[in-house]
C-alpha cells in the first residue's frame, strides 16, 4: 500500500498509466483533481463547467499519457495547468459564440451553495471572477493555489516578472473594487462555521 | 483583525484560500474506468465508457440507444417506454442545476432476434454551461 511519502512521482504514474500498470492514473488523479477542479471553478465561475473540465482533462490524460515526457515537456502541474486553460478557453469561446449564460457557481443564491460560500467570500469570488482574465488566472493560481511563479510563467508562457506584474495588478484592481465593500468582520460567518 | 473593521483585500483572499480549500474534486462520473481497463498500448481505452450528451426527450434517446445497441443486437429498434410528462423521481431531479443523483432511463429495446426487451440507461441530469438540462448518458446498459 503506498502513502503519500511513498506514492510515485508523476513521471512514474503517468509512465504507469499508459502502460495499464498501477499506481497509475487514479493515483495521479487523487494528486491533482482537487486543484483542477478549483482552478476550473473559479476560472469559470461554474460547477458544471469546472466538473466537465476536470473530467474531460484526466480522460485526456490517460489517452495521452505515453506521450508525457518531462525531459522535453514542462512539469507535470504545469503541464495539467495548461491543458485545462486550454479546455477552459474553448468553453468560453463557445459561451460567447452562443451568448450562454453559465450557472453562478459561487452565487450565494442557491441554498446549497450558500451553505459553502459566505456572502462576503461569494462577493470576493465574484470580484476576482470580473478581473480580466490575463490577471484572473495569475490571481488564481499564485494567490489562491500557491503556484510558484516559474510555473505559473510556463503555463503562461510570459516571463516570471510578466506574472508578478499581472498579480501586483490584479490585487490593485481587486483593492479597488472591494473598497466599497466594507463588511465588518461580525458579518464574516464562513470561519464560524 | 478587529471585529468592526473592514477585511482587506489579502484577508478577502485569505478566506476565498480557505473556502475553496473545501471544495472537494468532483468524482469521477460513472463508467469512466482509470485502472484496469488499460491494455498495454491503448488505442482509445475509454471508448466504450464515454458519455453521451443529448437533449432531455426520450425520441432523442431511442435514437441514442439504437446506435449504441446495433453494435450489439442485429437490426434493433427502441421505443421509449416513458412519454412526458417525465417520472416524479426523474423531474425531481431536474429542480437543482448541480449533478443530481443518477437515474435510470427505461427502454424498450425490439430486436429482430431477440423479441422485445427493457432495458434501463444510467443517467444523470444535468443543467449545461449553456442552461440546457440534458440528460447525461454514463454508457451502460442494464436489462432487467
Amino acid at each position: 500500500m503506498f502513502t503519500d511519502e511513498t506514492m510515485p512521482d508523476d513521471e512514474t504514474l503517468l509512465a504507469n498509466a499508459a502502460n495499464g500498470l498501477e499506481p497509475g492514473l487514479a493515483a495521479f488523479y487523487e494528486r491533482h483533481a482537487e486543484r483542477i477542479h478549483r482552478y476550473a471553478l473559479m476560472m469559470s465561475g461554474s460547477v458544471v463547467v469546472a466538473q466537465d473540465v476536470t473530467q474531460e482533462l484526466f480522460v485526456y490524460v490517460l489517452e495521452n499519457a505515453r506521450a508525457y515526457d518531462r525531459r522535453r515537456s514542462r512539469s507535470s502541474v504545469a503541464w495539467l495547468y495548461g491543458i485545462a486553460r486550454n479546455k477552459l478557453r474553448r468553453v468560453q469561446r463557445l459561451r460567447e459564440s452562443t451568448g450562454a449564460a453559465v450557472d453562478q457557481a459561487l452565487s450565494p443564491d442557491s441554498p446549497e451553495r450558500a451553505y459553502q460560500w459566505s456572502a462576503l467570500i461569494a462577493e470576493t469570488a465574484s470580484a476576482v471572477g470580473r478581473l480580466p482574465e490575463e490577471q484572473r488566472e495569475v490571481l488564481i493560481m499564485c494567490g489562491l493555489q500557491e503556484v510558484d511563479y516559474a510555473t505559473a510563467a510556463d503555463v503562461l508562457n510570459v516571463p516570471v516578472g510578466t506574472v508578478r506584474s499581472r498579480l501586483s495588478r490584479a490585487r490593485a484592481r481587486l483593492r479597488t473594487v472591494l473598497d466599497d465593500s466594507e463588511t465588518p468582520l461580525e458579518e464574516f460567518s464562513y470561519e464560524a462555521r | 483583525m478587529k471585529p468592526d473593521e473592514p477585511l482587506t483585500v489579502d484577508e478577502r483572499l485569505a478566506a476565498l484560500k480557505s473556502a475553496l480549500e473545501r471544495v472537494p474534486a468532483p468524482p469521477l462520473k460513472a463508467g469512466t474506468a482509470l485502472e484496469g481497463s488499460l491494455a498495454p498500448a491503448p488505442a482509445r481505452p475509454l471508448r466504450q465508457h464515454r458519455r453521451f450528451v443529448l437533449p432531455v426527450t426520450l425520441g432523442a434517446a431511442a435514437s441514442l440507444v439504437i446506435a449504441v445497441l446495433a453494435l450489439t443486437r442485429p437490426s434493433p429498434t427502441v421505443e421509449p417506454v416513458l412519454e412526458p410528462p417525465l417520472p416524479a423521481s426523474i423531474a425531481a431531479s431536474m429542480q437543482g442545476d448541480y449533478l443530481a443523483a443518477p437515474v435510470l432511463v427505461p427502454v424498450a429495446v425490439h430486436s429482430a432476434t431477440r423479441g422485445p426487451e427493457l432495458h434501463y440507461l444510467d443517467a444523470q441530469i444535468v443543467r449545461d454551461y449553456q442552461g440546457n438540462t440534458r440528460v447525461v448518458f454514463v454508457g451502460s446498459i442494464r436489462e432487467e
